[in-house]
């Protein structure tokens, strides 16, 4: 082990000091980490055990008088049979594939051609990742302006070619959803773009000038050789978006509100409706404490995947 | 690698360039117009592309009374910025340095806190902060975004310690220094244009957080993404003020991403890709 022979440097081989200098050098570690950890661990796994502990209660916020009342699995019991809440999970599942699927085949296909010698290729790199960095609730009020019915530039572009959606496109089932679905794309394809052009401009050009030579398609060279080399900057990018995407609130807050009817609520929403709109504070920790270990997992198994074998 | 050399399809392949990045940006564009327009021709069909520029809307919001929105912003992400740097440089360096036990699983839970959803974190976070008599103060947003950035500062910092040499660290601990010295005096400064990004990215998080900030903030610690979609419920929406609102808050990430340059991709992976 390179890094235990080096720290074996550290210490003054003499015997007297020799072992509480070997307790400190195990120690002093943690030294180091213990603020990070503990600032994190308050702040994080006391409030999950805590929602934990909430969600076996009944416990609404404006009827203080009732108060706590133990009622064990109820809450999830609940939430298994609320058709709202499954709802939300189907709806959640339909955001996520389609926003990440979209972003994905528009990013890969765009960092490809932004890494081509072109004339202001550089510039335009420079320029495209711009709506990454706006806030996403404030991509959500760009959205709500260009989709609002009556004034919006999007409805009146898509009524010059024929096309009219009468109740307006925020206010329609399954429209609406696109229409999320697409401020989603907007604002995170450029990050998609730019993590995989950086990851394409890494890569050695021997194999593919050697599968040039031997007459390979574009295609085919992109397909067999270029996209299997960057899997790992893919499968980061992957697990970045959809963790990002699982949790997405902004967006449908500053739209749709989760509406029309319940169609655009995500999960992430409903929990916040319940605990923060109707004080359900029981019922939500459920909710939570659900998509958090979805997320734990979804999460634990993409990290373990992106870093195997890596060195950290 | 390179996708033709034929002289016709790189011309098609220009225009995508172009049409892409006009489309990426047209938002942005539409947004900043519709903040200098007068209110008469906010709601006007056909959409108004051509008009007399006016600074009325931020005249009247962040210059009169969202200047304390402002502020608010600022404090919480510089805030935020500074504990996570306190608290994450250090830990970042023994991460990289030690090898010690749960190393590994300490920095993957970190990452792991990094994607839980907030709203796992929120609901109890909320009634400590209620108890605590915290709700509404700008502490509350500073620590509650500790939760987002914190671990990123770590794996950032991290991955910038790394590409110092060890050997610098080693010839102070023979010349006499003590770790904490060679950390404060050779590595450290060494590392700085980790610091710079870390700083960069966690200030931004910060500053276009919503989540935490609608639910854990009063009409005095409202920051100004609040401010912005605090707009939504007036009776008559103005939106060329909320535009204002927003231009103002887009503006800073915008420069310091322009800013970071080659540094953005690795900011924005946790150091996980670079370019």
């Amino acid at each position: 082990m390179a890094r235990s022979a080096y720290l074996g440097q550290e210490s003054a081989p003499l015997p007297a000091a020799k072992s509480g200098r070997q307790l400190w050098r195990r120690l002093s570690p943690y030294v180091w980490v213990a603020p990070a950890i503990i600032a994190l661990a308050a702040l994080v796994a006391y409030p999950s055990v805590y929602a934990l502990v909430l969600s076996f209660y009944k416990w609404n916020l404006t009827r203080p008088q009732v108060g706590r009342r133990f009622v064990g699995l109820d809450n999830y019991a609940k939430a298994i049979h609320d058709e709202v809440f499954l709802e939300t999970v189907r709806n959640t599942v339909v955001f996520v594939v389609g926003s990440v699927t979209i972003e994905f085949v528009l990013g890969i296909f765009l960092a490809l051609v932004l890494s081509q010698k072109l004339p202001g290729v550089r510039l335009a790199r420079a320029l495209i990742i711009t709506p990454t960095m706006v806030a996403p609730v404030i991509a959500g009020l760009i959205g709500r302006y260009m989709f609002f019915s009556g004034y919006g530039i999007v409805p009146y572009l898509l009524e010059k070619v024929g096309i009219v959606v009468s109740d307006g496109i925020l206010a329609t089932p399954g429209v609406a959803m696109a229409a999320v679905i697409l401020i989603d794309v907007w604002q995170w394809t450029p990050f998609v773009i730019l993590v995989v052009a950086a990851g394409l401009q890494s890569l050695s050009n021997e194999p593919i000038e050697a599968a040039q030579v031997d007459g390979a398609s574009s295609w085919q060279i992109l397909y067999s050789i270029t996209l299997p080399m960057l899997k790992r900057v893919l499968l980061v990018v992957l697990l970045l978006r959809i963790m990002d995407a699982v949790k997405t609130f902004d967006i449908i807050y500053a739209t749709t509100r989760g509406g029309p009817g319940n169609t655009t609520m995500t999960v992430t929403y409903f929990g916040f409706q319940q605990g923060l709109n109707f004080f359900e504070m029981g019922y939500a920790a459920a909710i939570s404490f659900m998509i958090l270990i979805s997320v734990v997992i979804l999460s634990q198994a993409f990290i373990r995947g992106v870093y195997r074998g890596a060195h950290i | 690698m390179v996708l033709t050399s034929n002289s016709r399809s790189r011309v098609l392949l220009t225009i995508i360039v172009w049409v892409a990045t006009l489309a990426f940006l047209f938002p942005v564009i539409w947004f900043l117009l519709l903040s200098l327009k007068s209110p008469d021709l906010i709601f006007a069909t056909p959409p108004v592309f051509w008009f007399k520029p006016t600074l009325g809307a931020y005249r009247e919001t962040i210059l009169s009374g969202y200047s304390n929105q402002l502020w608010n912003s600022l404090l919480v992400a510089s805030g935020s910025t500074a504990v996570c740097l306190i608290l994450g440089v250090p830990a970042a360096y023994a991460f990289d340095r030690f090898t010690f036990f749960g190393r590994k699983d300490l920095l993957f839970w970190m990452l792991s806190v990094r994607m839980a959803p907030p709203i796992a974190v929120v609901l109890p976070f909320y009634l400590v902060m209620r108890r605590l008599e915290l709700v509404g103060t700008l502490t509350a947003l500073i620590l509650v975004n500790l939760t987002v950035n914190l671990p990123l500062v770590v794996w950032l910092m991290k991955d910038f310690f790394a590409e110092v040499p060890r050997s610098l660290d080693e010839s102070a601990l023979v010349d006499g220094a003590t770790r904490l010295r060679a950390f404060v005096n050779i590595i450290f400064p060494l590392a700085a244009p980790g610091i710079v990004v870390s700083t960069v990215f966690a200030f931004i998080f910060s500053w276009n957080e919503f989540f935490f900030a609608l639910i854990l903030s009063s009409i005095n610690s409202q920051t100004l993404t609040v401010a912005a979609a605090s707009f939504w419920t007036n009776v008559q929406l103005e939106w060329h003020k909320l535009a204002a609102v927003s231009m103002v808050t887009i503006l800073p990430p915008f420069l310091l991403a322009f800013l970071l340059g080659r540094y953005l991709v690795r900011g924005l992976t946790f150091g996980a890709v670079k370019e």
